[in-house]
């Protein structure tokens, strides 16, 4: 439904409908109103392709100067609110100027899509990809009705996935040996490792592991930093002492990771740490942060 | 070493009382070495003491490497332009063992003290984000404030006043 705010009744309903809605896996995403939507989920790569069903209101007929369907992938930042930069941009003209009396379906198709970047949902940020039809009037004002899609790109598993592994200490205080399985971890992957107590001359009295997410937006001295801790989980509770070796085991699937984006279109880079944190009795915290790659393993469906 | 400081610059307003005369002093104190065999880096204990409201209460303790004070000089040198800002003692290229002794520590420890506090109490260079951001910020933040080529793997830890 598209509506006109005010003294105006909307002059016609514009459909956009997917080829394969039906069979296409839907995802849900959060409107601006704040309702959850479902939408299709694409790649990159792929065809997308439809129909728009045109029908006028109430016996009226609709003149226009042309319709037409575009596809934009679009990077909003939110202190630039309503400032789209679109990344994408692909046109379809569906109809020559002319008028519309009763309903008008007209197919449309945007092959092997270039959708090199995921949609992404940040705290100052938000990548989105939408389908905007478009008709062409002058003076009553264009109607336009948009189509939100998902897309979600997705990595093999890596070929060199090595551990992390590092000593790190305060002299004289606190030494310990920090390890993590992998370096890159999928969505829904999990991590093991290990802390090793080398030297302990501290009351300690817990320790944490933190997943960490830092959205940064802008470049250079304009850069834009949103940090949001996504999970705490509490490795050890007590006093290790030196030659103690406590596990690690966290799964990744219930937290709401996204895949790390690196300098996307040069506006917004994501990026994940593990920080591991520990605390003495006196409550002064130490902590380690360690950057991980998180990546989207295709789905075995 | 507290040093107070005059009011405004050639303000026509009455004189302050001393109670409420803008100070800002920093001490650089107890070092400690962080890191590990491989790569360990000397950081300071860093005292603030102010009554300036643009900082977070009255006494703060950082701990702050060499180099963060390195590069809040060359900030202050871009950014003020026509004010003498301290110039930059020599980062010495030598042996990493002189480089951990007791000497070499204190020396930089003092040329640090002295350093910081003229900034410290220069009327201009007092109001600077940079320097307040130097004294101020937490460990976490303070570590992605850095440039990339000096990512440092290290324990660090957040101090706090006794």
């Amino acid at each position: 439904m598209n509506y006109l705010i005010g003294a105006f009744k909307p002059s016609c309903n514009i459909s956009i409908t997917f080829a394969d809605g039906k069979s296409r896996k839907q995802v849900p995403i959060k409107k601006e109103n704040g309702q959850t939507v479902m939408v299709p989920l694409f790649q990159s790569q792929e065809n997308i392709s439809g129909k728009i069903s045109i029908e006028p209101l109430q016996g009226k007929k609709v003149e226009h100067n042309g319709v037409k369907i575009e596809l934009l992938g679009q990077i909003e930042m939110y202190f630039d609110r309503g400032n789209f930069y679109d990344f994408t941009s692909l046109v379809r003209e569906l109809d020559v100027p002319g008028e519309i009396y009763e309903r008008k379906t007209y197919p449309f198709e945007f092959s092997t899509v270039e959708m090199p970047y995921e949609t992404y949902n940040g705290v100052n940020v938000r990548l989105r990809y939408v389908l905007k039809v478009t008709i062409s009037r002058g003076y009553g004002g264009s109607i336009v009705e948009y189509q939100d899609f998902v897309v979600r790109n997705y990595t093999p598993p890596p070929e060199i996935n090595t551990s992390i592994k590092m000593e790190v200490g305060i002299e004289d205080c606190l030494h310990i040996e920090f390890e993590y399985n992998k370096s890159k971890y999928h969505l829904k992957d999990v991590i093991i490792g290990k802390i090793y107590f080398l030297l302990v001359r501290i009351k300690i009295k817990n320790m944490d592991l933190e997943i960490r997410r830092r959205e940064s937006t802008g470049s250079g001295a304009n850069t834009h930093v949103e940090t949001e801790t996504l999970a705490k989980f509490e490795l050890m509770d007590g006093a290790p002492v030196r030659g103690e070796s406590i596990p690690i085991r966290l799964f990744l699937s219930p937290y709401e990771l996204t895949p790390t984006h690196r300098n996307i279109n040069n506006k917004f880079s994501v990026k994940y740490y593990l920080n591991l944190v520990l605390v003495d009795e006196e409550d002064r915290r130490y902590f380690k942060q360690q950057e991980i790659t998180v990546y989207r393993l295709p789905e075995t469906s | 070493m507290i040093s107070t400081q005059q009011s405004g610059s050639g303000s026509s307003q009455s004189p302050r009382s001393p109670s409420t005369q803008p100070f800002l002093s920093v001490s650089i104190t107890d070092p400690i070495k962080l890191g590990n065999n491989v790569q360990a880096y000397i950081f300071y204990h860093v005292i603030t003491k102010t009554n300036l409201p643009e900082y977070q209460g009255q006494e703060k303790i950082v701990i702050r490497c060499y180099n963060d004070f390195v590069c809040l000089r060359d900030r202050l040198f871009e950014k003020y332009k026509g004010i003498f800002v301290s110039p930059r003692s020599s980062k010495k290229e030598c042996w990493r063992e002189v480089h951990f002794s007791a000497e070499f520590i204190k020396m930089r420890r003092q040329a640090l003290d002295i350093f910081v506090n003229k900034i410290a109490s220069h009327h201009e260079l007092q109001q600077s984000e940079d320097l307040r951001t130097l004294l101020q910020v937490d460990e976490e933040t303070m570590e992605k404030a850095r440039p990339l080529e000096e990512i440092m793997n290290i324990l660090t830890f957040i101090a706090i006043l006794k």
